[in-house]
């Protein structure tokens, strides 16, 4: 499902040049549950967001149900990314003014679908996420395990092809973090391919497979 | 201070952006102010000016018939003894414009100056400043005081005291005595050339011509001598000829008060308009609230960018009222600063072609004093700005403040919503106020006045030329781009003309009157209603022909072929027709009754307003024709000006066009600080939901539904501010109307086009400013923590 080959990412400033990428070549099947692991500043996120047509790479190829997608300009990327790519955030990234319901119906409110059909898919994600009672809830008044399953209802809403998480359990206690493991195996099973960087190992358990990075290197 | 100082520099944009509006809202303040002191301060100059006061007098008693600025010398001279709480009277005699020169040089020399006949205690009652010469030698007979600078034109560096001038109307002369100190602009007086009266007309019950002035002990004995006078007119100077019921004939009008009255008739003195002062005060205050809820937005915005750094002050020590001081006086700083750009902005002002809209001068040199209450202004301004800022920022715990998000909270948001709202109701206020004054102005202008104005132009002429009117016509119509010429003793259009009383049978009529050429009214295509026209035949008779409009007729149910008194008291004029009423007063006021004379074969002067219908298009040639033939007539002829009657009719709403420019000026400088404001709003907004336009992004929004979010709050807001501004500006706007006589029908057009600009400007600013957030890469706001 995804083509990742000789992928490397630099970043330019007027002092310095960072190689946050390099070279980077791997595949993943559909279905797949993967776990990027590697220390800080090792290229994790930044892989990420290229993944998730965030951002582009400054060479290199990747490939989305074979569709190339490296140097894409930003309204082609909202377009491919409208839908087909759900992001789940170490920090939530919930929108403090927007309550339960209305955080999580964003993504089909920019697919266009009707009033309805949305009130229709959103209920059954809450449902889903065991949330519902807390649609009409402001994020501030969510715990943070609550707020996790917002962002993960939020990122599956849409039925998207590949869910990509930065650290979801980062600022999760132990009960929580396992909480919203099981919820990501469960979407896996369903047939969701997932993407997911940790530092944690014992996150890490729960992929099929590891991707390990260490100065913008697969080791 | 420092630390203020640092703070400005860590968030110039917004400042910036502020201090502009600031700066633009102080100009506008201190233009507007300079005229409207202009006004108010009118005839205030004079520092007794609160016991000097007009006799004026309405023989009609009707309700709400005008005044009459004009009396008789006898009945005046009476009048200033009828009271022991008269300190002194004067009478004033205007003479208009006077051609004159020093006795002995030649008449090239001559200037034109204007001219008023006065009583020596005039300089008195209005405490001329001698600055050389002395005011007694003034009681002597056919003596001038003159100006400074008229005898620094007329003299150089020579002494005038003792010289004699030489007037060309009239042929008279007379003798400098003294020079006095120009008054300043807005007062009765200037810089004429001012000669002693003497005992002209004094015995004369007939001429009414003549404006009286008193200063009384103090201004409370207005009232009670405004009933001795009335008493002693009805039992002295009447012997009991007037009802003694009627008491309301006689008023004192204070000094001050003359200049904005307008019920009042033969006034020939400068005239402002308390409407338009007024509106002018409160555009300059709006405009200064616009800028001062601009500042207050700002600071407020920039709250949630600051509470950090304000707690940890805190925490380490700063007590809450230094800190409160420091940022009022942060604001009070970007306040004074953006006076001394509004400074600038006067200066530059000042020496550009829109100074001519403000009758003082707008030179920072001469308003020392309207600078001092505008940067005392500007200081109140920077603490009311800076208070509630100060107040909210500091009056949070530290435990609050340190977690907070405290930018988009609903009150603070609720409260930005509110201030902009006023913004923008004042703005379409203005606009819409700003375009229905200019179609009031053309309405005005192009009023069916009951006679023709289009290619018809008119000059003065000299006596000279006068004296050789047949051939001067008839050199004039040889060339056929000229159709048609006639004469007047003075402009068609004016508020001041000669008034007559006539006694009759029934009582008195009390009527302006033009004289005229026969063919003035067959030349203006006035409409005859009854009778008949005037023929060239009533130029042989000795005894007068009047023609009356129809509000004289109505008011006193003349006749036709009745004699009525016309120049000659012993050889009484003919009434021969009746006119349609026309406007021959600027459509401010009505109509009131006027009579159009012949004086026939024995004029009392040669009329000298000349009317020269020209061919369409053929205006060059005919401009050149005119001025090339009076030339022809009198080489020496100086100052001038053939003006088409279209223009000068405009001219008589010069204060409206100048109010409609002002307005107009301000109007715009409001909506451009009111879309600061809102630039800067969205400044702020865009940098606080940075974060969230970067998780819309990733949710699937293209750069079209960020700018959309953004504009759909602020175009509801637009929508409801146009709805709440609509009855408001109505209200004032037929408020402002019920001065005028004449009244446009207000337009549907100007509320749309009011909408349109402000929505449009708004929809523009706030594209532009979240375009930069819209297309920024969600990345850059989405960092884990």
């Amino acid at each position: 499902m995804i083509q990742v080959k000789n992928l490397s990412k630099i970043f330019r400033t007027e002092e310095v040049e960072t190689m946050a990428l390099n070279n980077v070549t791997f595949d993943v099947k559909k279905g797949e549950f993967i776990a990027i692991m590697g220390p800080s500043g090792c290229g994790k996120t930044t892989l990420l967001n290229i993944l998730g047509l965030l951002d582009n790479p400054t060479s290199g190829s990747y490939k989305l149900a074979n569709q190339e997608l490296a140097g894409l300009k930003e309204s082609e990327r909202t377009k491919h990314r409208k839908g087909n790519i759900g992001f789940i955030f170490q920090s939530f990234n919930l929108i403090e003014e927007l309550n339960v319901f209305e955080n999580v119906e964003l993504p089909l409110i920019y697919m266009k679908m009707s009033a309805s059909e949305r009130k229709r898919v959103v209920n059954n994600v809450l449902e889903r996420m065991n949330i519902s009672h807390r649609a009409k809830h402001f994020p501030h008044q969510l715990s943070g395990g609550q707020q996790q399953r917002v962002a993960i209802a939020r990122s599956v809403v849409s039925s998207p092809k590949l869910i990509l998480a930065d650290e979801p359990t980062g600022n999760l206690d132990s009960k929580n973090g396992k909480e919203v493991m099981n919820l990501l195996t469960e979407l896996n099973r369903e047939g969701s391919t997932i993407i997911m960087v940790t530092h944690s190992q014992n996150d890490a358990a729960y992929a099929h497979r590891i991707i390990s990075l260490f100065d913008g290197e697969i080791v | 201070m420092s630390s203020i100082l640092r703070r400005l520099k860590s968030v110039k944009v917004s400042y910036l952006l502020n201090i502009v509006g600031l700066a633009a809202a102080f100009a506008a303040f201190l233009v507007i102010a300079i005229q409207v002191r202009y006004d108010f301060g009118y005839n205030k100059h004079f520092r007794d000016h609160a016991k000097i006061f007009r006799v004026e007098y309405n023989y009609e008693t009707e309700q709400n018939s005008p005044f009459s600025a004009m009396l008789s010398r006898p009945y005046g001279e009476l009048l200033i003894t009828s009271s022991a709480d008269i300190m002194d009277g004067g009478v004033v005699s205007e003479e208009g414009t006077a051609t004159v020169w020093v006795q002995g040089k030649d008449e090239s020399s001559s200037i034109r100056s204007g001219l008023k006949k006065v009583s020596p205690s005039i300089l008195n009652i209005f405490e001329f400043v001698i600055t050389r010469g002395d005011v007694e030698s003034f009681t002597r007979p056919n003596s001038a005081i003159i100006s400074e600078s008229t005898a620094k034109i007329l003299f150089g560096d020579n002494d005038p005291i003792g010289k004699n001038l030489v007037f060309k109307e009239g042929a008279s002369e007379a003798t400098v005595t003294s020079v006095y100190k120009e008054f300043p602009d807005n007062t009765l007086f200037t810089d004429e050339i001012f000669v002693n009266i003497g005992d002209y007309s004094l015995q004369d019950q007939s001429e009414w011509s003549f404006t009286y002035y008193l200063k009384l002990i103090d201004k409370e004995a207005a009232s009670k001598v405004r009933e001795e006078m009335v008493d002693y007119t009805i039992n002295v100077v009447a012997q009991g000829r007037i009802d003694k019921d009627k008491r309301d004939f006689l008023r004192l009008s204070a000094l001050h008060d003359i200049y904005f009255s307008k019920d009042i008739r033969y006034d020939n003195s400068k005239k402002g308009n308390l409407n338009i002062t007024r509106s002018l005060l409160s555009v300059a205050f709006l405009i200064l609230t616009i800028a001062v809820i601009n500042f207050i937005n700002f600071a407020m915005a920039m709250v949630p960018v600051r509470i950090r750094s304000l707690n940890t002050r805190k925490i380490l020590g700063s007590g809450t009222l230094k800190l409160r001081v420091s940022l009022v006086a942060e604001a009070v700083i970007i306040s004074l600063i953006s006076f001394a750009f509004s400074i600038l902005i006067l200066r530059y002002f000042s020496g550009s072609e829109y100074a001519s809209l403000v009758s003082a001068s707008t030179a920072i040199e001469n308003n020392i004093g309207n600078i001092i209450i505008s940067a005392l202004i500007a200081l109140l301004v920077g603490v009311a700005a800076g208070i509630y800022p100060a107040i909210y920022s500091t009056s949070f715990s530290p435990a609050v403040a340190i977690k907070g998000s405290f930018g988009l909270t609903p009150a603070g948001r609720k409260m930005r919503t509110i201030l902009i709202s006023f913004q923008y109701i004042i703005s379409i206020i203005l606009i819409v106020f700003a375009l229905f004054i200019n179609v009031q102005s053309k309405f005005m202008k192009q009023f069916n006045m009951g006679y023709e104005r289009e290619n018809i132009v008119n000059t003065r002429i000299s006596n000279k030329v006068a004296q050789q009117k047949e051939s001067f016509v008839e050199r004039l119509k040889s060339n056929p781009v000229v159709s048609d010429v006639t004469f007047a003793d003075g402009p068609l259009i004016s508020n001041g003309k000669m008034g007559w009383t006539r006694e009759r049978k029934g009582g008195g009529a009390k009527f302006d009157c033009l004289p005229v050429d026969p063919n003035f009214i067959s030349f203006f295509g006035i409409t005859v209603t009854e009778g008949r026209d005037f023929t060239e035949e009533d130029k042989l008779k000795s005894n007068g022909t009047i023609i009356f409009n129809q509000a004289a007729k109505d008011a006193y149910e003349l006749e036709i072929g009745e004699k009525m008194i016309g120049h000659k008291n012993d050889d009484p004029a003919d009434v021969v027709g009746f006119v349609k009423d026309f406007n021959f007063r600027p459509l401010q006021y009505g109509i009131n009754p006027i009579a159009l004379y012949v004086f026939g074969s024995e004029p009392w002067r040669a009329q000298t307003y000349m009317f020269v219908k020209i061919q369409p298009g053929a205006y060059k040639e005919s401009l050149s024709h005119i001025e090339h033939t009076i030339k022809e007539f009198d080489p020496g002829i100086k100052n001038l000006t053939i003006s088409f009657m279209d223009e000068s009719i405009g001219k008589l709403y010069k204060k409206e066009d100048s109010l409609a420019t002002l307005i107009l000026i301000s109007s715009i400088i409001s909506v451009f600080i009111s879309i600061i404001g809102v630039l800067g709003l969205i400044f702020f907004e865009t940098q606080f939901r940075k974060k969230e336009i970067g998780i819309r992004k990733v949710s699937g929004a293209d750069v079209t539904s960020i700018i959309v979010m953004f504009n759909k709050t602020y175009i509801k807001l637009v929508v409801i501010c146009f709805f709440i501004a609509t009855p408001i500006t109505w209200l004032i706007i037929n408020r402002w109307l019920n001065s005028f006589e004449y009244k446009a029908p207000i337009p549907v057009w100007i509320f749309l086009v009011a909408f349109a600009l402000i929505l449009s400007i708004t929809v523009a600013a706030i594209s532009l400013q979240s375009y930069r957030s819209a297309t920024a890469n969600p990345v850059d706001s989405l960092r884990s923590e």
